[in-house]
């Protein structure tokens, strides 16, 4: 300040000091002392004396003007005045040795992000300023987000030396993909989607022939950045599009986006933002949170590990807990229930958006109580079955959730109506409906069995009880969506189709023996037709990778049964004949040549199948089941192909919707389940009618077409009653 | 003397607070007001692009500046969290200055190029998305209105009769600049203006 602003501001100071104390003073003089016995007014009798104000008040004063002229001397406060203390205002900034970050790395001679992450003070530091200045995009544990990449995992874009590490800090890093909307057609870009989505084991259900020409176009556009997909690019930050780990999202959708699309991701500079010694205190930070990720992960047991996959497998976690085409893992994958829709979770370890802040015990109180985290789980969780679990099961089925890749896919919120929605009330449904006795492995009552069908026998028990949880969709549900004992495994309605009855009586009427039910369980295919719809997918993701002992064993239980699913004595076995000469009669023919116009195009007028266009219908279990429903839906829907197995893969089926009546399908069905079932009972006009408004009400009904979109559109949007 | 004192009347108690108020002007005002020159000669502030300037008036009428304030104060724990303290000289081509009085959510002196502009885009849109436990509003309806631009021109003039150093072909350019971007967009351009202009002086 000039000296004129200078002088200024300190006489306006003074000015004002020695008004202050005018003031005062002029009121001490003329009212320190009164009488106070004087009246001076009085309202409606009430007097109003004198009284000189309380000495205290001036004394007060008195002490203020003494400090503020001390401040003054020994403070700045006058004009350029520095006071007599020397003291700046930077000196405030209550800054100590301890939290200066300064002070803690000066001493250090190993500068190395290794070397730093070993010294838990400076690991703290950085770990502070990466809550400030990274947890927003890489999240508090720098375990990333989608869009922002996981820092812990050893998966760099831009490599994972310490140089790398501290040049993305301090540069920045740009990553950029040009769209390729306008250039490749959607049909090229869905076909390329498929191909990347292929690159990992994940549950796609496209025909290998668009894989194939996925891999084509990849090749021709993509090969240049992205070589075969399977190798990383650090100049550039190509990522290896073969692993599990999808920055931008890894359901075809979101891989057919980010090609139509590109991508212009930015880890911004921070080289002016922060001192070197905070960009090593945060590459020390990382360091240490990506060092005890793998000492996480080199603790777990590899065979428990492996164990734990199996069980996976046999529980068939990844068929509600992916969404269509998803990631494996992530959840997504919505429940239409008729108290409104639920959405399947992730449980992958991302600590967030999965299950990595729960530790065993939440772990286990889910699995077994249906206690999650966060609240009740809705009992379309099965803990009802895996509670069954041994505790070493247990235990490896969770060594080998934490050992996936964590996705950062976010749950999507669930959809219920009131008071569905409070959770609360499940705490009820669980003491009502659900049976925490422990299963029971004595031998059945009602057959004799010996040693090693008996063994066979309390092992599959175990997997049809337990994981494999085979009841939540095999048995009928009462109305607050609780499954009724009593009626085990005898079918219930899911999605539009009928899972069929499959108690003990079931299958032996419809002559399933231990052969057959292994080769549809293990291999999706079996001399009784094959797999589809539901089935195929528990097939694929599940029974097809289990041992073969343990599916004879899961098939024998379900032959044999147990308590309230016995065979009854006396109980016939179906023989279908097949075509006779009596189906051929001069009554009988009409239908007949509607079998064969129709049905027998595909599945040979035989009925016995033609590889690979269509399965058999004689003998078909669905064709013998008790119910027609499958048989009727099926006719009315179409079946999509369920690439379960490339060397046979049945042709789609057309759907008759349009092209039959309910009197003509009832007479076609009786007919086909006469001959090929053996179920002499005929199929009525009304079944059929009853059948197909079910279906037309829900949305199924004749939605699958014979051009090359069936591949593209699977049922996603469709509500059963 | 006076016979009657503050105590006795209305009018002499205004006139009395009047002229005492009026020392804190004279001392800490007034003496600022004439160094505006020397303020302006060593500001690192550089002036608002259009673009930014439209996306400052988002910023405005979204009441950003009620839960967010742009002023660090020279102390450590908020230097260390919010960056490089303000200096006097960084708010002059502010009209009217925002630096709030309210921090229900962090200070956002510096926070350009703290984040990328698709976090910025994802988090204006869904706040939860990106951060798990944030508590600010979502706002999807910013990237779905678009700005006309038809007032942009007038708004650089007044800031230019204020001071800002606009050239007349800025002003010209600004419509064509502002035109079809959607109100999210300049916000975000103004965000990540945020501190740039002083990232350079890192002293603290």
């Amino acid at each position: 300040m000039t000296v004129f602003w200078n002088t200024w501001v300190i006489v306006f100071i003074f000015i004002f000091l020695a008004f202050m104390a005018l003031v005062v003073i002029k009121y001490w003089r003329t009212e320190h002392t009164a009488d106070k016995d004087k009246t001076i007014e009085s309202f409606d009798g009430i007097d109003e004396n004198d009284a000189p104000p309380p000495r205290i008040f001036y004394l007060a004063y008195l002490i203020a003007f003494i400090i503020s002229a001390g401040f003054l001397v020994l403070y700045p406060g006058l004009g350029n005045w520095a006071g007599l203390m020397g003291w700046k205002q930077i000196d405030d900034a209550l800054s100590s040795p301890t939290t200066d970050l300064d002070m803690q790395i000066a001493p250090l001679s190993d500068l190395s992000l290794g070397g730093l992450a070993a010294n838990p003070q400076v690991t703290k530091s950085g770990e502070l300023l990466f809550q400030n200045h990274c947890a927003a995009c890489h999240r508090a544990n720098a375990q990333g987000q989608k869009h922002f990449p996981n820092l812990t995992d050893n998966e760099w874009l831009y490599g994972g030396t310490e140089k790398d590490i501290i040049h993305s800090i301090e540069k920045g890093r740009h990553g950029a993909m040009p769209g390729w909307k306008d250039i490749l057609s959607e049909d090229q870009i869905l076909k390329m989607s498929y191909y990347i989505g292929s690159l990992q084991r994940r549950n796609l259900n496209a025909p290998q022939v668009k894989i194939d020409l996925g891999k084509e176009i990849f090749v021709q556009y993509c090969s240049s950045c992205h070589g075969d997909g399977t190798v990383a690019n650090i100049e550039i930050g190509a990522p290896v599009l073969s692993d599990d780990i999808w920055l931008h999202g890894g359901s075809i959708e979101e891989i057919k986006h980010t090609i139509e699309f590109g991508l212009n991701n930015l880890m911004p500079a921070f080289a002016e933002q922060l001192s070197r010694n905070e960009i090593l205190a945060i590459g020390a930070y990382i360091t240490e949170q990506r060092l005890r990720y793998d000492a996480k992960l080199a603790a777990l047991d590899t065979q428990s590990v492996a164990r734990g996959e199996y069980l996976a497998n046999a529980g068939d976690c990844v068929a509600c807990h992916s969404s269509e085409s998803g990631e494996r893992f992530a959840g997504g994958l919505p429940f239409k229930t008729p108290f409104g829709t639920i959405y399947s979770t992730n449980i992958t370890p991302h600590f967030s958006e999965g299950i990595g802040d729960n530790d065993y015990a939440e772990f286990k109180a889910a699995l077994f109580d249906g206690k999650g985290k966060h609240g009740y789980l809705y009992p379309a969780m099965p803990y009802t079955s895996y509670q069954y679990l041994t505790e070493q099961d247990t235990q490896d089925l969770w060594n080998y959730l934490q050992s996936i890749t964590a996705v950062p896919r976010q749950n999507d919120p669930n959809e219920m109506m009131f008071p569905s929605n409070i959770r609360q009330g499940l705490l009820g449904w669980n003491l009502v409906f659900m049976d925490t006795e422990p299963l029971s492995y004595a031998a059945p009552e009602h057959v004799e069995l010996n040693e090693h069908e008996l063994k066979q026998w309390q092992q599959g028990k175990y997997w049809v009880m337990g994981l494999g949880h085979c009841s939540e969709c095999h048995t009928p549900r009462n109305l607050a969506q609780a499954l009724i004992p009593e009626k085990i495994f005898q079918g219930n309605i899911i999605d539009g189709w009928n899972a069929p009855n499959i108690s003990a009586q079931e299958l032996h009427e419809d002559r399933w023996d231990l052969e057959s039910l292994t080769d549809f369980l293990h291999t999706g295919h079996s001399d009784k037709g094959s797999a589809f719809a539901g089935m195929a997918d528990v097939v694929k993701n599940s029974t097809s990778l289990m041992t073969r002992d343990d599916i004879e064993a899961i098939s024998r239980y379900l032959l044999v049964g147990d308590v309230y699913n016995t065979i009854p004595d006396g109980q016939k076995q179906l023989s279908p004949t097949g075509f006779v000469a009596e189906s051929y009669s001069a009554e009988q023919f009409e239908t007949f040549a509607m079998y064969a116009d129709t049905c027998g195009a595909c599945h040979g007028e035989d009925g016995k199948g033609r590889d690979p266009i269509a399965p058999t219908l004689l003998n078909n279990g669905i064709i013998m089941h008790s119910d027609p429903f499958n048989t009727i839906a099926v006719t009315i829907r179409g079946l999509a192909p369920t690439y379960l197995d490339e060397e046979r893969n049945f042709m789609p089926m057309t759907s008759f919707q349009n092209v039959l009546t309910d009197s003509e399908l009832a007479k076609l069905i009786s007919f086909v389940r006469l001959y090929l079932g053996g179920r002499e009972e005929p199929v009525t006009a009304a079944q059929v009618k009853a059948v197909r408004q079910q279906l037309e009400k829900a949305g199924f009904a004749g939605n699958l077409h014979t051009t090359p979109d069936m591949y593209d559109h699977k049922d996603t949007d469709i509500n059963i009653d | 003397m006076l016979t009657k004192d503050f105590t006795h009347s209305v009018v002499i108690l205004i006139i009395s607070t009047i002229v005492v108020a009026s020392f804190s002007v004279l001392v800490l005002v007034v003496p600022n007001l004439v160094r505006t020159d020397e303020i302006r000669a060593t500001s690192l502030a550089k002036p608002l692009t259009a673009l930014e300037v439209a996306g400052r008036d988002v910023y405005i009428s979204e009441g950003c500046h009620v839960c967010h304030t742009q002023m660090v104060r020279g102390i450590e724990p908020e230097i260390k969290r919010d960056g490089r303290a303000n200096k006097e000289g960084d708010d002059i081509y502010e009209f009217p200055n925002l630096w709030g009085s309210k921090r229900t959510g962090p200070d956002l002196t510096n926070l350009g190029r703290k984040y990328s502009a698709q976090w910025q885009r994802l988090h204006l849109i869904d706040p939860r998305q990106v951060v798990p436990t944030s508590l600010m509003p979502a706002y999807p309806w910013l990237f779905k209105q678009v700005l006309s631009g038809d007032d942009i021109e007038n708004k650089m003039r007044v800031l230019q009769g204020l001071g800002v150093p606009y050239t007349e072909s800025e002003i010209e350019r600004s419509r064509l600049a502002v035109k079809g971007v959607t109100k999210g967009e300049a916000l975000i351009h103004y965000l990540q203006s945020l501190g740039n202009d002083t990232a350079s002086d890192q002293e603290r």
